[in-house]
């Protein structure tokens, strides 16, 4: 699993030519996500891919092409810290609402809306951390699930 | 000052002199200032949007200038899009313009609105909307850069057409000179020369990076140092041509070419990009060699054939280090291999042609269509210089032909121009005749008229059991009539003889002409590959 961090224009269609390059040249991408940085001409877009090294240094040369992005860092467990978000509502009655909340507390979720028959879970991790969550909550009902794509930021020492 | 005139005067400090488009609604306001500043800029009327962006093109490829073109919103503009993938696939330097509906009706499908920068997305180097009149003279600065710098491209400035009408200030710059990303060090040329020195069958492969880079001179340092044979693309034709020069490789390349890049061990290749046509099995066209790629363009680095060792930026400036570092080579038992793989193959009427035009006209422009004609030209004509062939490489583009040979006679009115087209292609875009006609460009149009679809026919004889499907373009067209009408002297070639005397008339003309050819339509391009083999396995000899 790789991950790449643009620096981008923050302005209208750049999220349409990193992503329509990325469609129209055939590589694969896990997820995608972008939002401004602390510099509001900037966004940053963070994409992550699970492809072979060569596949990956094929798309950064890529990528580097277009005049709106202004950097491209490949990252990866050992660089950077990554996170990503997500949000479920699980279906959770008498029966099964304390279980529910055990899960959550060993992976540090939050319970953010609860009602006589779900509950809606905030969930912030790692993929790593993420899968093992999802292994053990998927036991239970999920109705819905919203994800926003890993975020990430280059270690200390690497940047 | 008036965004339109911004707009001109934005040219003007990049030193453009001729434009071509054509004008409707939305661009109105730039018409209106061609028309005031006619005397500074030319502006050639096509009969289509799409021959407007092919003249563009050639004017580029000829000059090595930015072609300019203009277009109006919604159908002008998706009418350049054929032209613009044209020059993208050949890297070859353009900026198109186009207006587009008031900024308050983008977005709501307004009369002739199309978003011309969506479209143009993957055709393009980049491409951009002006929706700032701030903005709109240093996008046209940066277009200019972006379209001549490292590896050259078409660059698209769309302009709403409340943009153009809008007063803004136009303060006068000097042009930023193109910038190129060389990105490697004197390790890399150690290691080059290095691998160049350990190998002992190398061959120098050029594509059209060298003479967009202007390193025709280092080129012939590099093969009169190793003393190996030199072999070219389709866009590299002219880079090169002194006696050690094999000629064109790849799919209809010729036998010594293609035998040398087999039998070599090391293959130089300067400004190429290992297209399909060049390496049509890319798992067996690096088999027991090595590869030195040198290319300004990062991302061709191991995309198309992985190569052993790669040098990144520009041609000229990555062979000028090169060079003092390589040893003075005598070993020419590879060449002389390689010359005995020289074929001489009975004479075929379109190599006449091509040797009619070289003997009677050799400093000539060669424009072509693409197909059948187009290898032909490439196969039997000496290209002395880069910029003598103008064809469409990379995207193939049927119909580009016309357009194109109009751009570069206007580019450079002393030197001649000979288009050679396939009755298919001329059939595509001849309605570019009425602006051969309007300005009276004196180009000479040799027509190769078999009446069918050459190589698409070919290919039919070949792989789909001589099933002629829609390939018979029978013979409808009377060329004499059509010449006539756009007032084209015409003459009809059946043989050599007929040909030369026609060709002689030709050049001595001042108007332009159109000779009609005459070819068997089961004259093949040989020789031909296999796609699935090394290119030393012919399927047509």
């Amino acid at each position: 699993m790789t991950t790449l961090s643009l620096i981008v224009d923050n302005s209208a269609g750049v999220l349409t030519r990193v992503s329509g390059l990325i469609a129209r040249r055939g590589f694969n991408i896990d997820s995608l996500a972008v939002g401004t940085t602390q510099e509001p001409s900037l966004s940053r877009i963070t994409i992550v891919v699970s492809c072979d090294e060569a596949t990956v240094t094929q798309m950064v040369d890529q990528i580097s092409k277009l005049y709106c992005v202004k950097s491209i860092t490949v990252l990866d467990k050992g660089t950077a810290k990554s996170r990503e978000l997500m949000l479920l509502r699980v279906q959770a009655d008498a029966q099964n609402r304390n279980d529910i909340i055990g899960i959550c507390n060993i992976f540090e979720a939050r319970i953010i809306e609860a009602t006589a028959d779900s509950v809606m879970i905030e969930f912030a991790g790692d993929l790593e951390k993420e899968a093992a969550f999802m292994s053990i909550i998927s036991q239970h009902k999920i109705l819905e699930l919203a994800r926003t794509g890993v975020i990430a930021l280059a270690k200390q020492q690497y940047i | 000052m008036k965004g339109a005139k911004i707009l001109i005067e934005a040219l003007l400090e990049q030193g453009v002199d001729t434009c071509f488009g054509y004008p409707g609604g939305k661009i109105l306001d730039v018409y209106d200032q061609l028309y005031m500043y006619k005397d500074k800029i030319r502006h050639i009327l096509t009969a289509h949007e799409q021959g407007a962006a092919h003249a563009a093109d050639g004017y580029a490829r000829l000059t090595g200038k930015v072609g300019v073109c203009f277009a109006t919103s919604g159908p002008g503009a998706t009418n350049l899009v054929t032209g613009i993938a044209t020059a993208y696939m050949d890297s070859v330097p353009m900026v198109a313009i186009t207006a587009n509906v008031p900024r308050n009706l983008i977005g709501t499908d307004a009369f002739q609105e199309v978003d011309i920068v969506g479209i143009t997305l993957p055709i393009t180097k980049h491409n951009v909307i002006v929706r700032d009149i701030d903005r709109l003279a240093d996008t046209v600065r940066e277009a200019f850069r972006i379209a001549k710098e490292g590896r050259p491209g078409p660059v698209l400035i769309d302009i709403p057409s409340d943009v153009l009408k809008m007063d803004g200030e136009f303060k006068a710059k000097t042009p930023e000179k193109p910038r190129c990303r060389n990105l490697f060090s004197d390790e890399n040329i150690e290691k080059a020369a290095k691998i160049i020195g350990a190998s002992k069958r190398p061959v120098i492969l050029l594509g059209g990076g060298c003479g967009i880079s202007g390193c025709e001179k280092e080129i012939e340092e590099l093969s009169s140092a190793l003393n190996a044979p030199v072999v070219s693309t389709l866009m590299g034709l002219g880079s090169y041509n002194k006696e050690n020069f094999f000629g064109l490789i790849g799919m209809h390349g010729k036998r010594a070419a293609n035998f040398s890049l087999v039998k070599s061990d090391l293959i130089i290749a300067v400004g190429t990009r290992f297209n399909d046509r060049v390496a049509s099995n890319s798992g067996s066209y690096g088999k027991n060699k090595k590869i030195l790629h040198i290319d300004v363009d990062k991302a061709e680095i191991n995309k198309n054939l992985i190569s052993h060792y790669n040098i990144v930026g520009d041609a000229k400036a990555v062979l000028k280090e090169l060079l003092p570092k390589l040893k003075q080579r005598e070993n020419t038992e590879f060449m002389e291999e390689v010359r005995l793989k020289v074929q001489t193959r009975e004479k075929i009427f379109p190599q006449e042609i091509m040797e009619a035009i070289e003997e009677l006209n050799p400093d000539t422009t060669m424009v072509t269509d693409v197909g059948q004609h187009q290898m032909w030209a490439a196969q039997y004509f000496n290209f002395k210089r880069y910029r003598q062939l103008l064809t469409s490489g990379g995207l193939g583009t049927m119909g580009y032909g016309l357009g194109a040979a109009i751009g570069a006679k206007l580019a450079d009115e002393k030197r001649s121009v000979t288009l050679i087209t396939g009755d298919g292609c001329f059939g595509m875009n001849c309605n570019e005749l009425v602006t051969v006609s309007r300005y009276k460009v004196p180009i000479v149009i040799c027509l190769m008229n078999n009446g069918v679809l050459g190589m698409v026919r070919q290919w039919q004889t070949l792989f789909y059991d001589r099933h002629y499907s829609h390939t018979d373009l029978g013979e409808t067209t009377d060329y004499e009539a059509l010449a006539k009408a756009y007032g084209l002297q015409y003459a009809k070639a059946e043989n050599e003889k007929q040909f030369k005397d026609a060709y002689a008339n030709a050049i001595k003309s001042s108007g332009p002409v159109l000779i009609n050819c005459i070819i068997g339509k089961d004259e093949n391009v040989a020789p031909m590959v296999s796609g699935s083999g090394t290119a030393d396995k012919y399927i047509l000899d």
